[in-house]
This record gives structure tokens, C-alpha cells and sequence, in this order.
């Protein structure tokens, strides 16, 4: 064999590694040790047991080819027949080529069990749904619902005789997600915000594994958001009488959750909206009509290092009890949540890290509540996840979390502790006291399966008390003060993952007989109050009183 | 004497030629070099030597594409030649061609499969692709150095294996107790934990050990600042931007540390002085757009705010 010059050089200069950090993937914070504190909290799925018999259908079961199979829908529990027991109203998607597949579901609450009254109430409806909101949109007392579909939109009008008719929205045929009533002009009429996640068309959008937005961690699998074309949001000005008009438009962004309440407690209500793979806005309402976005100046728009986030669900809240409204949002694997805490003029930093919440950033979180699960007088901290990807065999279904709140701006997961075991791939989830029992249950949609109803069993023996408000109510914000403690909590017509919340907002008393004081700010600005109110007892308040 | 040499070049054989073709290149008489290579493979197209010794030329000069011709002609006259594949895969990493490049050690490796200067190589190539699974199973046998370590540890780091990232760390800091990487690592483990003050020391001993080590610093103060000491924050802050002035990570911390204290026209003037270091990166502009809205000044938030979306957008 000849001779060969140069080896010595060979391997000197090829020896370069990557330098720097690995600031990718966030990595779960370690727990602290376990406070020790008894949690009296354990939950039950008492779906089947109570009657909630019913199917999601979510595109493919084992693979999905587009996005819109991916993301599932939304639940509500809403008292369609005020009859003071909350009822069922379940968002169904379909099945590329079969669209007969799916269908929505309303169940009525019939003192604790629940009874299918979907055909009987007018409720049949096919189609490919995603969220649903609900609001009283005519002012008759009852809460109509807006559901969101990949196609046209629709306005149930609740009829008052404990069914819905079904009114075609006039719009384009999208692809909407989040949706929220709200009266941001205080003229008394509900309005309404709708956002779409993408300009949708399946027959532009590449296939799976076509493009580098259609990889995952070198798997083909369905593109997008990114690479997509960006939806956006829309808000309708409401005439009273259930019709609406456009009157502004937000884009550039993929958005889901929608939620209206007063976010800088200046009598009007604002639009939070997540963001998914784009920022997240949050559109101040200015008091003349218009709204001014403004995320990235009052800190909600991004991650604390300026990056934008895989945002899917919001709750709101005052996790810190100081009379203001916080916010948590849930983010896409790989990241932590928010926890945005309200620190004085609408303006909020991210306390996520702090708060004991960064523990488990290896789910892609969804629905969530902030609620106070054991009436101790801190909201807890509940969380649904699901990868999106069912190819992911190991990732895809997941436990719920449950983080229930130490005081002193600190969470603990109790998850486990609370009998939440099971693995679902989740996406929307509700709150209500379905039972009248006088704790927060949870409702929640698992992809291709069956509904989840985790029946709160607690046995703190704390006392409570629930604020209902009567008429428009819609972002309106009841402070109750207990012990010289104020905690506040809202009215929303969406919020956790394209869902809506029972009405009765829940507070706990600990060991309280009652409450100070109860303070409710309505939408429009005005105010009512009660003092001394006793507990365990359902407080109905109206607006005019 | 050109006929001298033009009789030899006539009567000499190829493996003669290649030797001669050596001895010129090793005076830096590359062109004749190259001529007498040539030369040999007109005689004999596949002869190593001459092949290997054009591609090993090209590839000196930075001519990867023609090295790698060059080279995988080499490797087809003799597929057992280790050095003809490796340095394929050199020539077709430096283009960028990391596939390529793969393929070529993968090659290589089944030639020697103990090679570590190999699987350290590959490893820097699956770092860089971000297939950090691969980086694990190449670095199988190699981790004999502290290159190694610290590539399997960022590695298993980002496939969120916390467990094995950990015991890695403290196989390093056994081994290399005077690195001062070795050390940050443990720290940053310790920080991505949450666990910020047993972070610390690490950080302290990385700093003593090399003083002009920035990212100590800067996750320093970091650590500080989740602990809500945000003084002694703004000091490691200022040290790391100090070091390296365009470490818009570094510019970003004091910002908020800053902030933190109620200096919000410092983290703006902080953030302001990031923008022009490190004018394409959208991370201070979004910041900037909070402390501008805190400061009141409504028109210079939006600006930051457009600015730090059209940088996002741009990326």
C-alpha cells in the first residue's frame, strides 16, 4: 500500500462540539418536600354510574392526517332549564369521510342523575364541533349556547321550554375554536368574540411527514399550526334580539380559549385569548367601543423569556387571595403553564417556577380550573392532558393534575393522592357542583372516548358558599371576604379548553360559619353587596337588586 | 533535466508515482503532487494511494466537494480503509451535509468499531443535528473524555432523561473535578431543576476555575433572582455581560432584575443597549414592550412590541 501524507491533521480539526446550552425542553422543577397538610379530596368517575352515556368522535383513533383531528372540543355544564341543577351539554367532533359520525349530546340533570333529552331538545346536530360557549343572548333568562365548528357556526336559542332551536350563524365557514359572550359596550346586549385556530383547507394543507412543520421528533405526522395560515379573532356586536354584527377583527395568530371578564378592574370586561405556536392577546377594553391589544405589555402574551407558547386552555382566578383576578393557562409539552399573577393595575408577571406548578411540563395540558376543591379558601389548580399525536403510544394518554394551593403563593401536587390514576388523552373540562353538595366536580371530554365525570368527594367537612348570579352576568367578578380575607372569582362564558363553567362560582369558608361580605361587580360596572351572609347555601343575586 | 524526469515518470509504476507524488506534497509542491497522482491513475484508476492522497489534498484545501469524490473513489478501490471514510464523512460535514456525513462514520465505524475519536466525531455530528438519541448510542464504549461527557450530558438532558442526565454529571465531576464546564453542567442540572440554591456552589466553583467563563455568571444570577434576591442578581448579571457584552440572555436578566427592584427605566435603558448588541433577536423587544407600558410610554411598548413580532415572525 502507498504511504499517505497528513493523518496528524485528521482529527484536530473536525473535534467542534455545540458549545452553550441546552435551553430546549423545559425539564421538570424539582418537588419540594410534601407538606404534610391533609387534603381531604379524592375523586370518582361516576360518568357511567349517572347516566352520561355518550361517544367522542375525534377524527382518527390511532393516527391523524390533519390538524383538526387533533384538538378535540369542549364541555359545558349549564342549567338550561334553571331548575338549579346544572346540566350537561357535551361538543362532538366527526371523522374525515364519515360526517355522519358524532353529533353533540345534552343531558338533564335530574337531581344528580343525568337523562340523554339530546333528540327531545333539539340538539341533534352533526358536524365537526370544537367549543361552545353560553350566554343569555335575548334576555329571557335562559342561556343560549354558540358552538364552534370546522364549517359553519351555530346559535342554539334556548327556548325556554327546556329545548334549543338551532340558528345558522351568518358567517364564513371556518375553522372556529374559542368563543365568549360578553357586553363590552355595557348597552345591556350580550356581544361576542369568536377566534379561529386555522385557515383551514384540507385540500391545501400538505400531508403528513410532507414538510419540516409535519415532523415530530423525526415522525411523520400531521402539519401544523405553524406553517398553516393563521386564523384570528372576531367580535360581534350583539342587538338583543340574537343577532349580531361584526365590528372588529384581530389576525395573525392561532387561537383557541376565549375568555371575557375585567382583567384590570376598571368595569369592563376584556378578551384574554390562547395563543397556540403564536402569542396570546389580551385585548383591553378601552370603555369606547375598542379594544387595544396589549399581551406582551401586561405580560400574558409570552413565556417569561419573550417565547411564544403552545397556549391552550385559561382559567381565571385570585390564587393569591389579595382581590384580584389571576390568570393560569396551559401550554404545549416540553413547556411549564403560566401562572400570571395579577400584580396591580391589570399589568401580571409569571410565577410559575415559584409556585411549585413547573413539575410537570412533560404534558400537553388542556382544560383547567381554578377552584377550590376542598372549600379551604385557596383555589386549587386542575389540569387535563393528551398528546396530540396518538402515534406516540406511551404520550398520549395522561393523568389529570391536581394542584391543590398551600397558601402563601405555593401549589402541591396532590394528584395521586386524590385517586386521579387514570390516563386519558383530554382536552376540554368543566366545572360544577353537579350534585348540590356544596364541592366542585369536574367534567371532562377524553378523545375517542367516553366522557369522564369526577365526582368530588370531599371530606374536609369545610364549609362553603356558592354565588349564583342571575341575568347577565357574563365577566362579571364576586369578591367574598371571610376571615378579613378577600377572594375573588368570575363569571366566564368560556374558559378552561373552549368550555364553560357551571354558573355558581364556589367559595370556600374553611372553617367559617359564613362570609363578611359578598361583592359582586357586574359587567356593566355596577355593584352589589351583601354582608353577613351565612354559609352552606346557595346565594342567588341579580343585577337590579 | 525535464527529460530525465518525464523518462522516469514513463517507466515508473503507480505505487512509485504516489511515493514521489508524497515527498513533493510533503515540500508543499502541491501541484506537482497532484500531477504524478494523476498520472499513477491513468495506469491504474483505482489506486488507493493516489485517490486517498487527492482526496486527503482537497480536503486540506477546503475543497470538500471534490474531496469526497476523491475519497469515495479511495473507499470503493478498498471499502476496508478506514481513513478514506472518516474523512468523507469530515469533507461532507464541513458542506453541511450531515446525512452524508452520518453515512460515511457509519461506514467507518463498521471498520473500527472501537474507534472513539470516531464516535466523538459522530456524536459532535448528531449534536449539532439534534438526533440526541443517536449521540447516546454512539457515545456506547467512547466516554473516555470530557468532550464525550459533556455531549451525552446535554443529550440526555434534552430527551428529558433527568435521572441518567444527573448520574452522568456526577460521573464527570468525579472524573474532571477541575473542569470548569463539568462544573457549570451540575450547576444548570441543579438550576433546570428549581433547586437554585444547591445550584450555586457549582456555579462559584466553575467562576474560580475559570474566571472569563460568562455563563456561570449569568446563570448566577439567575438563580439569585428566582430566590428573590434580586441586588446580588444584578451583579452576576453585569459580571456575564461584562465578559461577553453581546450576551442578550445576560442583558435580559439584569433587565427583569431591575424591573424586579422598581428600576424600570434602567431594565429599559438595559434592554435598549440588548436591541442594538443583538438587533435581529426578538427576546429584549418583548421585554422592553412591558417596561415601556410600566413606564407609561404607550407608543414606545407598541413599537417594541411590533418589533419583537416581526423579528419572531422573520426567525
Amino acid at each position: 500500500m502507498s504511504k499517505i501524507f497528513g493523518l496528524w491533521l485528521i482529527f484536530g480539526s473536525v473535534m467542534a462540539f455545540a458549545q452553550g446550552m441546552a435551553t430546549q425542553g423545559a425539564a421538570p422543577v424539582a418537588r419540594p418536600a410534601a407538606s404534610g397538610r391533609p387534603f381531604a379530596i379524592t375523586f370518582k368517575d361516576v360518568a357511567a354510574e349517572v347516566g352520561l352515556g355518550a361517544r367522542f368522535v375525534s377524527g382518527g383513533e390511532t393516527s391523524k392526517r390533519y390538524i383538526v383531528e387533533a384538538n378535540g372540543t369542549g364541555v359545558a355544564f349549564t342549567d338550561f332549564d334553571n331548575d338549579g341543577w346544572d346540566d350537561i351539554f357535551l361538543v362532538n367532533s366527526s371523522a374525515l369521510g364519515t360526517p355522519a359520525a358524532g353529533g353533540n349530546y345534552l343531558f338533564r340533570n335530574d337531581h344528580g342523575r343525568f337523562v340523554d333529552v339530546t333528540a327531545k331538545a333539539g340538539m341533534q346536530r352533526k358536524g365537526w364541533g370544537n367549543g361552545v360557549c353560553a350566554g343569555d343572548v335575548d334576555g329571557d333568562g335562559f342561556d343560549d349556547l354558540f358552538v364552534t365548528y370546522w364549517g359553519a357556526n351555530v346559535l342554539f336559542r334556548n327556548t325556554g321550554k327546556g329545548g334549543f332551536r338551532a340558528e345558522a350563524w351568518p358567517d364564513r365557514k371556518e375553522w372556529s375554536t374559542g368563543c365568549a359572550f360578553l357586553d363590552y359596550d355595557h348597552d345591556g346586549h350580550l356581544d361576542l368574540a369568536v377566534a379561529r385556530y386555522v385557515a383551514f383547507d384540507l385540500a391545501k394543507t400538505p400531508k403528513a411527514g410532507a414538510a419540516a412543520n409535519c415532523q415530530w421528533k423525526g415522525m411523520a405526522v400531521f402539519c401544523g399550526p405553524r406553517g398553516l395560515p393563521f386564523g384570528g379573532l372576531t367580535l360581534y356586536k350583539g342587538k338583543g334580539d340574537g343577532t349580531f354584527t361584526a365590528v372588529q377583527e384581530w389576525k395573525d395568530f392561532y387561537g383557541f380559549t376565549v375568555m371575557a371578564t375585567d382583567l384590570n378592574e376598571d368595569g369592563w370586561t376584556d378578551l384574554y385569548v390562547a395563543g397556540d405556536s403564536s402569542p396570546s392577546l389580551l385585548l383591553r377594553n378601552l370603555g369606547n367601543g375598542k379594544f387595544a391589544e396589549l399581551g406582551a405589555e401586561t405580560g400574558v402574551a409570552f413565556s417569561e423569556h419573550g417565547n411564544e407558547q403552545g397556549g391552550m386552555g385559561i382559567a381565571a382566578g385570585d390564587f393569591d387571595n389579595d382581590g384580584r383576578l389571576d390568570l393560569f393557562k396551559t401550554n404545549f409539552a416540553g413547556d411549564y403553564p403560566n401562572l400570571y399573577r395579577d400584580i396591580g393595575g391589570g399589568v401580571f408577571e409569571d410565577v410559575v417556577m415559584k409556585a411549585g406548578l413547573a413539575v410537570n411540563p412533560q404534558y400537553v395540558g388542556w382544560g383547567t380550573g381554578l377552584v377550590d376543591f376542598d372549600n379551604d379558601g385557596w383555589l386549587d389548580v386542575f389540569q387535563v392532558n393528551g398528546h396530540v399525536f396518538p402515534e406516540l403510544k406511551n404520550e398520549y394518554r395522561n393523568p389529570r393534575l391536581l394542584y391543590r394551593n398551600l397558601g402563601g403563593g405555593r401549589f402541591e401536587d396532590v394528584s395521586m393522592a386524590a385517586g386521579l390514576t387514570e390516563k386519558a388523552s383530554s382536552r376540554g373540562a368543566a366545572f360544577a357542583d353537579f350534585d348540590n353538595d356544596g364541592d366542585v366536580d369536574v367534567l371532562i371530554m377524553n378523545m375517542n372516548g367516553v366522557p369522564t365525570l369526577l365526582r368530588n368527594e370531599n371530606r374536609s367537612g369545610n364549609g362553603w358558599l356558592q354565588v349564583r348570579l342571575m341575568g347577565q352576568a357574563m365577566g362579571a367578578v364576586v369578591t367574598v371576604t371571610v376571615g378579613g380575607r378577600s377572594q375573588a372569582q368570575t363569571v366566564t362564558s368560556q374558559s378552561s379548553f373552549l368550555s364553560h363553567n357551571g354558573r355558581r362560582l364556589g367559595f370556600g369558608l374553611g372553617s367559617a360559619k359564613g362570609a363578611e361580605r359578598v361583592k359582586v361587580v357586574w359587567p356593566d360596572g355596577r355593584t352589589t353587596e351583601r354582608l353577613d351572609v351565612a354559609g352552606n347555601q346557595v346565594l342567588a343575586l341579580e343585577a337590579s337588586k | 533535466m525535464v527529460w530525465v524526469l518525464a523518462f522516469w515518470m514513463w517507466q515508473a509504476g503507480p505505487d512509485d508515482l504516489a511515493e514521489q507524488g508524497r515527498e513533493l506534497a510533503a515540500a508543499g509542491r502541491m501541484e506537482e503532487a497532484a500531477a504524478l497522482w494523476r498520472k499513477a491513475l491513468v495506469t491504474v484508476p483505482n489506486h488507493y494511494g493516489s485517490l486517498f492522497n487527492l482526496g486527503f489534498m482537497a480536503w486540506q484545501q477546503k475543497r470538500d466537494a471534490a474531496a469526497v469524490e476523491w475519497f469515495a473513489r479511495a473507499a470503493r478501490a478498498q471499502p476496508g480503509e478506514f481513513n478514506a471514510l472518516y474523512l468523507a464523512g469530515s469533507a461532507s460535514s464541513r458542506q453541511g451535509k450531515s446525512a452524508e456525513a452520518i453515512g460515511w462514520w457509519r461506514k467507518a465505524l463498521a471498520v473500527q468499531p472501537t474507534n472513539s475519536k470516531l464516535r466523538q466525531a459522530m456524536a459532535a455530528e448528531y449534536t449539532r443535528a439534534k438526533r440526541f438519541r443517536e449521540v447516546v448510542e454512539v457515545s456506547e464504549g467512547a466516554l473516555d473524555s470530557e468532550a464525550m461527557y459533556l455531549m451525552v450530558i446535554v443529550a440526555r438532558r434534552a430527551l428529558g432523561e433527568v435521572d441518567q442526565t444527573a448520574s452522568l454529571v456526577n460521573r464527570a465531576l468525579e472524573r474532571f473535578p477541575d473542569s470548569a464546564r463539568v462544573q457549570f453542567e451540575a450547576g444548570y442540572d441543579l438550576h433546570r431543576a428549581g433547586v437554585w440554591q444547591r445550584s450555586m456552589p457549582y456555579f462559584d466553583r466553575a467562576i474560580a476555575l475559570d474566571p472569563a467563563y460568562e455563563e456561570p455568571h449569568y446563570y448566577r444570577g439567575d438563580a439569585l433572582f428566582r430566590q428573590d434576591r434580586h441586588a446580588a442578581a444584578v451583579d452576576s448579571f453585569l459580571e456575564a455581560i461584562r465578559i461577553r457584552p453581546g450576551y442578550t440572555l445576560a442583558r435580559v436578566g439584569l433587565a427583569r432584575a431591575y424591573l424586579a427592584t422598581g428600576k424600570a427605566a434602567q431594565a429599559a435603558e438595559t434592554l435598549e443597549e440588548a436591541t442594538r448588541l443583538d438587533p435581529e433577536n426578538p427576546q429584549p423587544y418583548a421585554l422592553l414592550a412591558q417596561v415601556y407600558f410600566r413606564l407609561g410610554d404607550l407608543n414606545k411598548a407598541q413599537a417594541a412590541k411590533v418589533l419583537a413580532q416581526r423579528l419572531r415572525a422573520a426567525r
